[in-house]
């Protein structure tokens, strides 16, 4: 009897073993619901918000500045491996310290941001925590969250200015969750260190950004759902360096980078 | 089998009062209710089980078979179901991520509960005509407790001694 107990036992672990394993392997509820939105669709939803948007902003252009994004954009795509997407990466003026990601990897930087960051590297930090957002696809997510596939996929129907107006106001608020921040940081610290670039400059310019406006500060949206800064900064001093990481200087003079906004301002 | 393990006979339908067919059947009804009641951490079930148990155990060894099969089935899935809510919680304040080996646990313990709900209503429905219902494991488990004749059980009446000089 003990004997057949002791089988019964086993038998009712296995069968409960077997079920949790199976479901664990094999999730029978995908969370995909981005799949829905392939990366051709979203880089089509970018171009309308885009021309929505930058209807009512202005691109900041200059020579030193342009070549500047081109050496920094160009770093980090070069070892971010496979993309199903085009980037295009644009400074727009914009007195907050700021960077919105759009669909189908668009990315606005503020001027202001390229005014407070004190190196090219920093800047660089921010872009590849905004390439996490569209990597990890954030930006499909919190649309299909806010709005729901179904009017999501209605805009590619209809051409309608309203929907795509208001699209372009949920795309641009920034504003993810903490999860998506806490993902897109260590895809920016992964990124980072593949480019040659020391990750711990996301911890000074996250130390500088407290610092200067305090915890949140509303300009600071693309922070404001942190997953609070101070861990943020910890988590970038944290991470562990490979033992062949060989830090590399971006062939960037940032100081006149800087000035030559200035005198673009000015002028 | 071990050869010194008897067991006692085990009672015919037509040989349970009604009474004992209720109270038996009672065991498994009351689960239901106790478990709506434990939510979300699932312990006031367990001591309603408990106590249960111990206000009918001595009634007959139909209705202990019942109420001791219907305490043990539920230990585990009680467990299984205040883990899934601790595990649920941690993830949430811990902003972890909700693993696929969360959503398999959270699966296995909806299939758990389906099954235990299941047998419990099949259970008690035998139970009501008299009859015996032996859940996987727990089924022989409670027999074997139950029903086994124990060496001390043989004298159950106490001879009440002089005291010694």
């Amino acid at each position: 009897m003990r004997a057949s107990i002791f089988r019964d036992l086993l038998i009712l672990l296995v069968i409960f073993g077997v079920i949790w394993a199976a479901f664990t392997y094999f999730p029978i509820f995908p969370d995909e619901k981005v799949l829905e939105i392939p990366v051709d669709k979203e880089e089509k939803l970018g171009e309308l918000i885009m021309e929505e948007l930058m209807a009512d902003m202005e691109e900041t252009n200059t020579p030193a500045l342009d070549s500047a994004i081109y050496v920094i954009s160009e770093t980090l795509l070069e070892n971010i491996g496979l993309t199903d997407y085009e980037y295009d990466i644009k400074v727009v003026n914009n007195e907050d310290v700021n960077a919105i990601t759009l669909p189908g990897g668009n990315i606005l930087i503020f001027s202001g941001l390229i005014e407070f960051v004190e190196s090219a590297e920093e800047l660089s930090a921010v872009v590849a925590h905004e390439i996490g957002h569209v990597e990890l696809r954030h930006v499909v997510k919190k649309l299909i969250k806010e709005l729901g596939l179904t009017i999501l996929l209605s805009v590619f129907t209809g051409n309608d200015p309203v929907l795509i107006h208001e699209i372009g106001k949920i795309a641009s608020s920034t504003v993810f969750d903490r999860r998506q921040e806490k993902k897109a940081d260590e895809y920016a610290l992964e990124l980072l260190t593949k480019s040659g670039i020391n990750p711990r400059i996301m911890a000074s310019f996250f130390r500088r950004l407290s610092k200067e406006y305090g915890d949140i500060h509303e300009s600071l949206e693309f922070l404001s759902t942190h997953p609070n800064n101070n861990s943020r900064i910890k988590n970038a001093l944290q991470y562990k360096l490979p033992e062949d990481f060989e830090e590399k200087k971006l062939p960037v003079d940032w100081e006149r980078v800087k000035a030559s906004l200035n005198t673009h301002d000015n002028s | 089998m071990m050869n010194e393990v008897t067991y006692h006979q085990l009672p015919q339908p037509d040989e349970i009062s009604e009474r004992e067919k209720e109270d038996a059947m009672g065991a498994y009804l009351m689960m239901f209710a106790s478990i709506g009641a434990g939510l979300p951490l699932p312990i006031i079930n367990m001591i309603a089980a408990i106590i249960y148990y111990y206000l009918n155990r001595s009634k007959s060894l139909f209705v202990k078979f019942h109420a001791l099969q219907s305490l043990l089935s539920q230990f585990p899935t009680s467990i299984m179901n205040a883990a899934a809510v601790i595990w649920s919680f941690r993830i949430l304040i811990t902003e972890m991520e909700f693993s696929d080996l969360w959503k398999g646990y959270l699966i296995m313990v909806v299939v758990a509960n389906l099954i235990y709900f299941i047998f419990s209503i099949v259970a008690a429905v035998k139970a009501r005509k008299g009859r015996f219902y032996y859940f996987l494991f727990f089924g022989k488990l409670t027999y074997d407790h139950v029903y086994r004749v124990r060496a001390e059980a043989e004298d159950m009446s106490t001879v009440n001694q002089p005291p010694k000089i």
